[in-house]
């Protein structure tokens, strides 16, 4: 019995360790099937990479005030009537996955028989940016050893919609990117350079759909009705009339005007979950009877205010910079070469994406913010909620992506934090971390303000460091220096050159102690060498006054002594 | 027979076609909350150009935040000194002057400025 069920499982492993060794593009492909979970904070998008359309589950466990005894589990909320005063239970806390006990459910609804069994395919399930390791742990506890899934692999949802987009536009790798991925719980701006996150320039905003729904939630409770418990009503109310407008200060001048010449107010017909199930805007100059027994929200300027957070988080108190000004500092930050084409390739995806007027919003602030002669474009997916999610089956064509995928033999061997390794560096070139934070070190060279130290011309005098010969990594090269600082410590009146020798040992040595240790060691015998010829040639500067040299004070040193 | 075992050894069969039903443990486990791990997480000995979470956050903006009447929403020159509320005509004052405490406090926390600075 239990042998039945577990052969084709090990006819499959061997399957793909022999496709491991003779790399056939077409046939891995063609036999990859894989379970893609875009795990949202709101909504699980999940489907096999060959279906066409994911299947989209609310993430939470809602109860009913109409049922009481009832938890409906993600998608159950369809069988309940009715939905006045929902109460959410969330998994996630700023997007981040720490109620298990809520989230373990909805997983279970969700891989059940009905709905998107695992059937020992491969899963990949998607986690914000910089996920935290105990829950990293955990998801792996729960993949591993409850779902016992025989592989599985994790990325950001951003990574998926890149691949996405890359493949679409059959973009080379050298084109880069900046994705914005603005969710439920917070908007998240990263750029790919090269085909890999360039996260020293990612950005993150506190800010997400959940906001907006609670901010809508509060301004119509003070001005209208108390609807603080409704937030199952309010969403759709916000995905229903919100839109961004294109300026404010003019839209609100529009705003105030009164009702009969307002072309923005719009009366919102709650649901009363009897006749209507769900509420919509009502049509101008026609009343239906239907209407008569319901309560109408009429929406002013919040359609337009609460989307607004997103572009100046400010006005609710934030203090954090708005999407456009946020992507454009993210574009600053990157190396300069690749900035032209990020402004090209801005991808927005997530469902704040879905409010009108946002894609030309957001264009109309970066045309403004980047410079004049860079191409902006923006480009909106037809369905930004599931963009991500469909970057799964460019995942799995990727040429190593089986060597990324852990096996659960990998993780019964290696253990979580290795695996964990694995999934965090995906698509993060260390290489390229190395060489965009070296440069700049090196190429701050100032050769005065050395032997300004030296000469001490600004009060107390700088000793040479000690920690020369404590640095175990200056063990092989240092022998020579160590004797010179000796000298240097003993005859101070000795020579200056040999003072300043030992002080730009201590000024290279401070260079790279941010730097890689095994890598500098090489370049420092040569840097070395290099400070040791410089000494030489200035050497005769040196020996003079340096309070006189017409080099450093233009001026002469009067007004500083 | 020699080889079946050792592979029976592998992998531990448990697995039943129910396995989707979780597992029943009487006592509640807890979580730690997401601000727990954030400072846990900030506790570790990180390199000085390392990035994570907390670095990644959006740093504030540049430019002024806007000003808007709190009852009305629209542009608001005015300040009341005395309950901190934002107004854009006389008519407003009218009305805020007349409102209770809280509701003055409940509209300052709407617009995030319940600290006593600002």
């Amino acid at each position: 019995m239990s042998w039945d069920s577990k052969s084709p499982k090990i006819s499959k492993r061997r399957r793909s360790s022999t496709s491991k060794d003779v790399p056939t593009k077409a046939a891995k492909s063609a036999s990859l099937k894989a379970l893609i979970i875009d795990n949202g904070g709101y909504t699980i998008k999940a489907g096999y990479n060959r279906d066409e359309e994911p299947q989209i589950i609310p993430n939470c466990i809602m109860k009913a005030k109409s049922e009481r005894k009832r938890l409906f589990i993600g998608k159950q909320i369809d069988e309940c009537r009715d939905c006045s005063g929902l109460f959410f239970l969330l998994p996630c806390e700023k997007g981040y996955i720490t109620r298990w006990e809520v989230q373990k459910p909805v997983w279970d609804q969700l891989f059940g028989k009905d709905v998107c069994p695992i059937n020992d395919n491969p899963t990949i399930i998607t986690q914000p940016l910089f996920n935290f390791k105990s829950i990293q742990d955990c998801m792996d506890e729960i993949f591993f050893e409850e779902y016992e899934v025989p592989s599985l692999f994790r990325c950001n949802p951003t990574d998926l919609a890149y691949l996405n987009y890359a493949k679409e536009n059959r973009l080379s790798r050298n084109e880069a990117c900046l994705i914005i991925d603005s969710g439920y719980s917070f908007t998240h701006i990263i750029p790919y350079i090269k085909g890999n996150k360039f996260i020293q320039a990612a950005k993150r905003l506190n800010v997400g759909g959940k906001l907006l729904t609670n901010h809508l939630k509060d301004i119509i409770s003070y001005r209208q009705y108390n609807v603080m418990e409704e937030t199952y009503v309010i969403n759709q109310v916000k995905e229903d009339t919100c839109y961004v407008c294109e300026d404010v200060k003019a839209e609100l001048r529009e705003a105030a005007k009164p009702f009969s010449k307002n072309t923005i107010v719009k009366n919102y017909v709650l649901p009363d979950f009897n006749n209507i199930r769900r509420g919509y805007i009502q049509q101008a100059n026609k009343t239906d009877e239907k209407e008569e027994s319901c309560q109408i929200l009429r929406l002013n300027n919040e359609r337009f205010v609460v989307p607004e957070i997103l572009f100046h988080p400010s006005d609710i108190g934030m203090k954090s910079m708005g999407i456009a000004e946020a992507a454009v500092k993210s574009i600053y930050s990157c190396p300069k070469i690749d900035r032209k084409a990020l402004a090209r390739n801005i991808i927005i995806v997530g469902g704040n994406c879905k409010f009108p007027g946002f894609k030309e919003r957001l264009y109309a602030e970066l045309r403004s913010l980047l410079p004049d002669l860079w191409d902006v474009k923006v480009f909106l997916p037809s369905d930004p909620i599931t963009y991500a999610w469909k970057g799964g089956g460019a995942l799995l064509k990727l040429h190593d992506f089986k060597s990324n995928l852990v096996t659960r033999q990998d993780y019964e061997e290696l253990g979580s934090a290795i695996i964990q390794e694995r999934f965090n560096n995906f698509m993060i070139d260390d290489s390229r971390l190395d060489d965009s934070s070296k440069p700049p070190k090196e190429q701050t060279n100032f050769k005065y303000l050395e032997k300004l130290k030296s000469r001490s011309i600004f009060g107390k005098q700088e000793l040479c460091p000690s920690g020369s010969s404590n640095d175990p990594t200056n063990e092989e090269n240092g022998a020579a220096s160590n004797s010179k600082n000796e000298q240097g410590e003993d005859g101070i009146v000795d020579s200056n050159k040999e003072e300043s020798n030992s002080v730009s040992d201590e000024a290279s040595q401070d260079s790279f102690q941010a730097v890689e240790v095994d890598k500098g060691k090489k370049s420092k015998v040569t840097q070395e060498k290099q400070s040791e010829d410089d000494v030489d040639i200035d050497s005769d500067v040196s020996e003079e006054d340096l309070t006189k040299s017409l080099e450093l004070f233009p001026f002469g040193t009067g007004s500083y002594l | 027979m020699n080889v079946d075992q050792n592979t029976l050894e592998q992998k531990p069969v448990f697995k039943t076609t129910s396995w989707f039903v979780s597992r029943h443990n009487n006592k509640k486990r807890t979580w730690k909350g997401l601000k727990q791990i954030i400072s846990s997480e900030k506790a570790l000995p990180w390199p000085d150009d390392a990035v994570h979470y907390s670095s990644i956050n959006a740093p504030p903006s540049f430019t002024p935040p806007e000003k808007f009447s709190d009852l009305s929403g629209i542009p608001a020159p005015y300040t009341d000194p005395q309950s901190r509320l934002r107004y854009a005509n006389k008519e407003e004052y009218a009305t805020l002057i007349d409102l209770p405490m809280d509701i003055t406090a409940g509209y300052l926390a709407l617009r995030g400025a319940t600290s006593i600075v600002g």
